[in-house]
């Protein structure tokens, strides 16, 4: 279809163009496609949390706009709130509403919202294929007609209808109203219009007539630019779902104008493959049997083959050898030498930590979990992780961040704005920063768990389980406010792209190598000053009654709790190179204690941008004592418990 | 009741409903909250609107037009659904 062929086409007068739509419908891979740019596209709602902007590569002189999902509009959770910002406040110069093909009802029940900012749009059907393959016909040519914009069919990953999407960008047109509301509602939204008029707070780009409709529909957005009383006026019980559900009938009306359905064979492999993950019976062994792979994978080729072959047989056997023989020759400062190649040296502790050890898990990690990601599966674990979240006063929804948590808790703590009420994301926040290990760190403990005979890594799994059930408990508790039942959409599952995994994953790499290694570097120069100054043994002297004494693990292992408060994994590493000298009891509880000790110092940063210092710092101060005292009950029960069963027994 | 020689469904909870079973939504109560109503309509569960019911354990699971949307029972006991004579 020719996409500039309206008869009311806007010059486009303002730079920037604004992806809008419900989640998880492709965005992020059309702001790829339009910048060049990548953003993190998984296959569960909420990726996009932030807003993120880059210029147009096949127009230069627009910027292109990736917003957070909405449900619906009028706003409701801040990712929805952040996009109708956008809105208000960008310099926007064409929407384009990205929307579900196999799912029309839904996309223009959004259509019918915003259509009425008065801006010149561009409505995507994006995933096509999966539509044709549902038997689900769109006229779109006929659409186009009616809706007076261009529609336009994609399939983003495929890289299919880019080019029509671009050229109907260029000459976008100010779409026809869908719908009128009822006479009552109509004088309504014309009475706010005229009091909204003499109010300064209004000075957006968009029509008066959107901007009354979403008060109506009582979005803070809108409301807080509101004057007192209107605020108070404009709080309508029932409107908002009574608006809602005109829309919704609105484009009930437009499907079946529009889009028609071919006689359905069954259902495809990948609908029974989604039902069997959430099937009462099938979902527990199918998860038992993906995280039994993903510790094969992560656990023992990447912590125990590829950590073998890397730090062994080229840092130990030929880099290390090789460097400090050259510098000992050709540098005559002894200080020198020992801070680069010594026991505390940048090369053989800073850079042989991030590179050799922690680098082979985090790509293996990175792979398994980028896989998993654009599956769909991560989403329909919320079904099953449902009941457990409910005891801490989350929904299943909660699932997400903290899975993402097990790649990097930083990122997590920011994802935690998925969830829907101020109260959820504090006790996300609080669970992340306590109980789950990031990506890096999980893959050193998954290597010295492998070590460890299997009832060791059950009773560590066992301890974060239950610290994990016990602290949200008390959390929800303690934190007032309601739950929030959960309802969702579950999106289908699909057959990974080898080229995603590999993308993602390569990104991620590239922020753990930026992120780490200089904090690894920073951390290795701390302990080096340390050991140099003679502070070092007075630490070890002082954190021996609680290392030694409570946590009965030998004395230099305090050297590996300093190390933990620059980054958690850089101190699992410490206890990693210390496995050889531990017992299997001594390993387990530094596991269990390193793993519940302290965020890392960017989530801990994150933490205060997120919810302020005084609560950051509250939670610290209830964290590190609760590991050290979990740590050393762990200790006290092993060595106590074989003994008086050996007596009971007797 | 009879109508037009069939017999009128009686309304039931959709949490009590089987799997498999085509449904009208009728009604929801008062136990769920406006912004509950509205994120059930967004996903197209609303009186008047047909949805499939794929599974009730360990949530209720709904096909509403081609999407699934999983339920809480807290949820969706308050949902009221008439079953869809074929």
């Amino acid at each position: 279809m020719t996409a500039c062929s309206h008869a009311h086409t806007a010059s486009v007068a303002a730079p920037m163009v604004l992806l809008v739509g419900h989640p998880n419908v492709g965005k992020s891979v059309l702001f790829h496609r339009l910048t060049g740019n990548y953003v993190t596209v998984s296959n569960y709602p909420g990726t996009t949390v932030d807003i993120a902007r880059a210029p147009m590569k096949q127009h230069e002189a627009f910027w292109i706009m990736d917003t957070p999902g909405v449900l619906a509009l009028p706003s409701r959770s801040d990712d929805e709130q952040a996009t109708v910002r956008a809105i208000l406040h960008e310099n926007s110069a064409v929407i384009v509403q990205v929307g579900d093909a196999k799912n029309l009802r839904r996309t223009l029940s959004l259509t019918a919202v915003l259509v009425e900012f008065g801006l010149p749009m561009v409505l995507v059907l994006n995933m096509q294929d999966e539509a044709e393959a549902r038997g689900i016909v769109t006229d779109v040519d006929a659409l186009s007609s009616a809706l007076g914009i261009a529609v336009i069919a994609t399939v983003a990953t495929d890289n299919v209808g880019m080019d029509a999407l671009v050229t109907a960008i260029g000459c976008a047109a100010v779409p026809d109203r869908m719908l009128h509301y009822d006479a009552a509602t109509e004088k309504k939204i014309i009475a706010l219009m005229e009091r909204m008029a003499v109010q300064e707070t209004f000075s957006s780009p968009v029509a008066p007539r959107a901007l009354a409709l979403l008060a109506l529909g009582e979005d803070p957005v809108i409301l807080s630019m509101l004057d007192a009383s209107d605020r108070c006026a404009e709080k309508t019980g029932g409107l908002p779902v009574k608006l809602i559900r005109e829309r919704v009938m609105a484009a009930d009306h437009w499907v079946s104008r529009f889009s028609s359905r071919k006689a359905q064979s069954s259902p495809q492999l990948a609908h029974r493959i989604g039902q069997w993950v959430v099937h009462p019976w099938y979902s527990l062994p199918i998860l038992a049997i993906i995280l039994s792979i993903v510790y094969l994978w992560v656990g023992v080729l990447g912590a125990t083959t590829l950590v073998g072959l890397l730090e062994e047989d080229l840092f130990e056997n030929r880099l290390t050898p090789m460097l400090t023989g050259w510098i000992e020759a050709n540098i005559p400062f002894p200080f020198i030498v020992d801070l680069l190649v010594g026991p505390y040296g940048l090369w053989t502790m800073g850079m042989t930590y991030a590179i050799a050890l922690i680098l082979p898990i985090v790509t293996t990690f990175f792979l398994a979990f980028g896989f998993l990601e654009d599956s769909g599966y991560f989403s329909r674990l919320s079904v099953l992780a449902n009941r457990v979240f409910t005891v801490m006063g989350l929904n299943g929804r909660a699932i997400l961040p903290m899975i993402l948590g097990l790649g990097c808790v930083t990122m997590a703590t920011l994802t935690t704005r998925i969830l829907h009420s101020p109260r959820e994301r504090l006790i996300a926040t609080f669970l992340l920063a306590l109980a789950i290990p990031c990506s890096a760190q999980l893959g050193v403990v998954m290597g010295m768990l492998g070590k460890l005979p299997l009832w060791m890594t059950l009773v560590w799994m066992g301890v974060m389980l239950l610290i994990l059930a016990l602290s949200g408990f008390l959390a929800a508790r303690l934190i007032p406010g309601k739950r929030i039942p959960l309802v969702t959409e579950l999106p289908p599952m699909r057959v990974p792209m080898l080229a995603n995994v590999i993308k993602k994953t390569s990104g991620r790499l590239r922020w753990y190598l930026v992120e780490v290694i200089p904090l690894f570097l920073m951390g290795t120069l701390l302990m080096f000053t340390l050991d140099r100054t003679g502070a070092m043994p007075a630490i070890i002297r002082a954190g021996e009654p609680l290392v030694t004494g409570w946590l009965g693990l030998p004395a230099e292992a305090s050297a590996a709790f300093i190390m933990g408060f620059l980054r958690r994994d850089f101190g699992a590493t410490g206890l990693f190179v210390m496995s050889d000298r531990l017992t299997p009891e001594q390993m387990l509880v530094g596991m269990i204690t390193i793993t519940l000790f302290i965020p890392c110092f960017a989530s801990l940063m994150m933490m205060i941008k997120e919810h302020g210092m005084r609560v950051a710092m509250t939670m610290l101060a209830f964290i590190i004592p609760l590991a050290f005292l979990i740590g050393g009950g762990i200790h006290h029960a092993l060595t106590w418990l074989p003994l008086l069963l050996s007596r009971v027994w007797v | 009741m009879s109508q037009g020689g069939k017999m009128q469904q009686p309304d039931l909870p959709l949490s009590l409903m089987p799997s498999g079973l085509v449904v009208a939504v009728t009604s929801m109560d008062e136990a769920i909250d406006d912004g509950q109503k509205e994120l059930l309509a967004s996903y197209g569960i609303s009186p008047g609107r047909t949805i499939i019911i794929v599974q009730q354990k360990p949530m209720t699971v709904v096909m509403a037009e081609d999407m699934e949307v999983a339920l809480e029972i807290t949820v969706s006991r308050h949902v009221w659904v008439r079953k869809v004579l074929s």
